[in-house]
């Protein structure tokens, strides 16, 4: 027997007509009836939220399920098989649980590095990431009940996702009393302990991601309105167009540097020019005025000795979520709820007979 | 009897509020802010009943030694009342203040009992109503400079918490960096304009007094006033110098720097007022 789940892209084009299909409770039984018309299959069922939607199968062995994924879509949509095929993503067995249980943990508290991580990269998927979705116990209950199948006798997927719902409910007690929890909270505290009057503050992002556009939502609710975003990347456009700031080129990082309070690094190519040496060329200009500097970027790339200059506090990604880790209601951290990904994987892969 | 029971509940209510003011800023108490607050006007009334009873007593308030540093010690609680009722996370400043109040009623308690059965009077008030204005002058100056160590010790302590990224900066209620620094800034300024202004007051009065031989004076007739004066120059110029890293060039030293020299300021005032009074 094999579990495996097969997805569809959400940034590709082809995803919105594809979660239309499957939208109603109509659409998704036409879409397993189809798909279960494959030998293989014995067991389907679709995992669906607005923003993606998964197909979950159990199989007699492990055969090319995203084809006939593909097909049973193709077939009821006017889009070309070799067109859903190539938007596709894939995880099978152990690494198709790992997937559920990390979707299931990161609707309920934020991951840093597992939900996407296993079938696809990453990076690709980031700006999809479900952080405390409500909705999401109800979509596995769905997925639970609406169980495709050719046989009688237990339900594999329906065990799978049942178990997944009481895992999201027990992760969602332990995690999810205070949004004070989120990162968020921190960066929004670390401002109001910095600075009055945020509304005037200016905020100069370094590049654009996901991070920098939680942040700066997490900004905007504390009223912080002025920004401006240096780099040539798309991210750097769309957090620019998002937040209706001014893009500048690299060439005027002093000058922005000198009218910022805030510096949010999100991306590494642009970190090495932060260095103890702009600040000395910018010292007179800003007068006595403090700094925020955050960098959101994983590795840190933010040269440490800024630190030691007067008036510059500079926040690591790691230093944030040790924080945001330690307040009081959020018992766990991220690395903890990994840890119960992994133990829930391995107990869910025993009971299922899959091999680890 | 009674002024010493009043007196010493009075110096505990202020400790109990000012322990209890450093709870709510320190440490996010949230509990404790209306028992803080309630608490720290409870000894500010008894302290305005302990100065009027012994205005009472005397016929009116008598301008010397233990009635200045109770005076002082007054002015700086009114202040720090004021902002601590009208103003949202002021609980740093009366933490500040209530050890130095403290401190002031002690001095004065002392000094009244070192100068029982003195022949005291309000002799100088006749012979130089500007008196008045120029006590109150300073001691609105010591309430302002107060003022500044307060924000500038909790900059101190915020801004080391986080440099050490510390969780407590997640909940501690203080004001903003920036807010303490402003406040620092100016409360100095508005400071050092009152205490020009008073010192004025009191080196025209010098050279009154000594006709044309005023420095000779000073170490002759007036010799009592040496303490003060040299006190009032070295405050002054310590808050000079302060003003002058503060607005004209600021990026030359640290904040931390500042804040550490609004502090040594505030302990040279606490020291003049002893000074004074002594």
């Amino acid at each position: 027997m094999a579990v495996v789940v097969v997805g569809i892209n959400p940034k590709r084009a082809v995803f919105h007509a594809l979660s239309s299909l499957v939208q109603t409770t109509d659409g998704k039984k036409r879409v397993l009836a189809n798909i279960v018309e494959d030998r293989a299959i014995q067991e389907a069922t679709i995992l669906y939220r607005p923003y993606r939607f998964e197909l979950y199968c159990v199989t007699n062995e492990v055969t090319d399920t995203a084809s006939t994924v593909a097909r049973a879509l193709a077939d009821l949509s006017a889009i070309s098989f070799s067109e859903v095929l190539a938007s596709c993503y894939y995880a099978e067995n152990t690494d198709a649980l790992d997937h559920l249980v990390s979707l299931v943990a990161d609707s309920c508290a934020e991951l840093e590095s597992k939900p996407f991580a296993i079938i696809s990269d990453a990076g690709e998927f980031t700006s999809y990431n479900t952080y405390e979705d409500p909705g999401f116990f109800a979509a596995l209950q769905k997925a639970a009940q609406g169980v495709q199948r050719k046989q009688a006798g237990e339900s594999t997927l329906g065990y799978l996702f049942e178990a997944a719902g009481s895992f999201n409910q027990q992760l969602l007690q332990e995690t999810q009393t205070p949004s004070a929890s989120s990162i968020n909270f921190v960066i929004q505290t670390l401002v109001q302990r910095m600075f009055d009057n945020i509304p005037r503050r200016a905020t100069l992002f370094l590049g654009g991601s996901h991070h920098a556009q939680s942040a700066a939502m997490a900004l905007m609710e504390i009223g912080a309105s002025r920004f401006a975003v240096i780099g040539t990347s798309q991210e750097s456009h769309n957090l620019s167009t998002l937040l209706q700031a001014r893009l500048c080129a690299e060439n005027v990082l002093n000058l922005e540097l000198a009218k910022a309070d805030m510096v949010i690094v999100a991306e590494t190519a642009l970190a090495p020019r932060l260095d103890k040496k702009i600040f000395k060329q910018i010292r007179k200009d800003r007068r006595d005025r403090l700094l925020l500097v955050l960098d959101l970027t994983p590795e840190g790339s933010v040269d440490n000795k800024i630190t030691n200059l007067d008036g510059v506090y500079l926040y690591r990604a790691q230093d944030l979520l040790m924080m945001a880790a330690s307040l009081p209601g959020a018992p766990n951290n991220a690395a903890s709820v990994e840890t119960q990904i992994a133990a829930k994987v391995v107990d869910l892969a025993t009971e299922l007979g899959i091999s680890l | 009897m009674i002024y010493i029971v009043l007196l010493v509940v009075c110096i505990a209510l202020y400790i109990v509020s000012g322990v209890a003011c450093a709870l709510v800023a320190v440490k996010g108490n949230q509990t404790l802010k209306h028992f803080a607050k309630y608490l720290y006007l409870a000894a500010f009334i008894l302290h305005s009943v302990f100065i009027g009873l012994s205005s009472v007593s005397t016929a009116g308030t008598l301008l010397t030694g233990p009635n200045i540093a109770m005076l002082g010690a007054w002015v700086i609680a009114g202040v720090a009342l004021v902002m601590l009722l009208f103003k949202n996370k002021a609980y740093t400043y009366a933490m500040f203040s209530a050890p130095a109040i403290v401190i002031l009623i002690l001095i004065s308690f002392y000094l009244h009992f070192s100068m029982y059965g003195d022949a005291i009077s309000n002799a100088v008030y006749y012979r130089w109503p500007m008196l008045v204005v120029h006590i109150v002058l300073v001691f609105l100056a010591a309430a302002c400079f107060m003022v500044s160590a307060a924000a500038s010790g909790t900059f101190l302590y915020q801004s080391h918490l986080m440099q050490k990224h510390s969780v407590q900066i997640l909940r501690v209620d203080t004001p903003a960096l920036n807010t303490l620094s402003r406040v620092g800034r100016v409360a100095i300024l508005a400071g050092v304009v009152l205490f020009f202004v008073a010192m004025l007051i009191g080196f025209i009065r010098l050279v009154v007094l000594g006709d044309a031989h005023v420095i000779a004076n000073v170490f002759t007739t007036e010799q009592y006033l040496l303490p003060r004066i040299i006190f009032s120059l070295v405050v002054f110029a310590i808050y000079c110098l302060y003003l002058v890293f503060a607005y004209f060039i600021p990026y030359s030293v640290s904040g931390k720097t500042r804040a550490i020299l609004s502090l040594i300021g505030f302990v040279g005032v606490v020291v003049l007022i002893v000074v004074s009074a002594w």
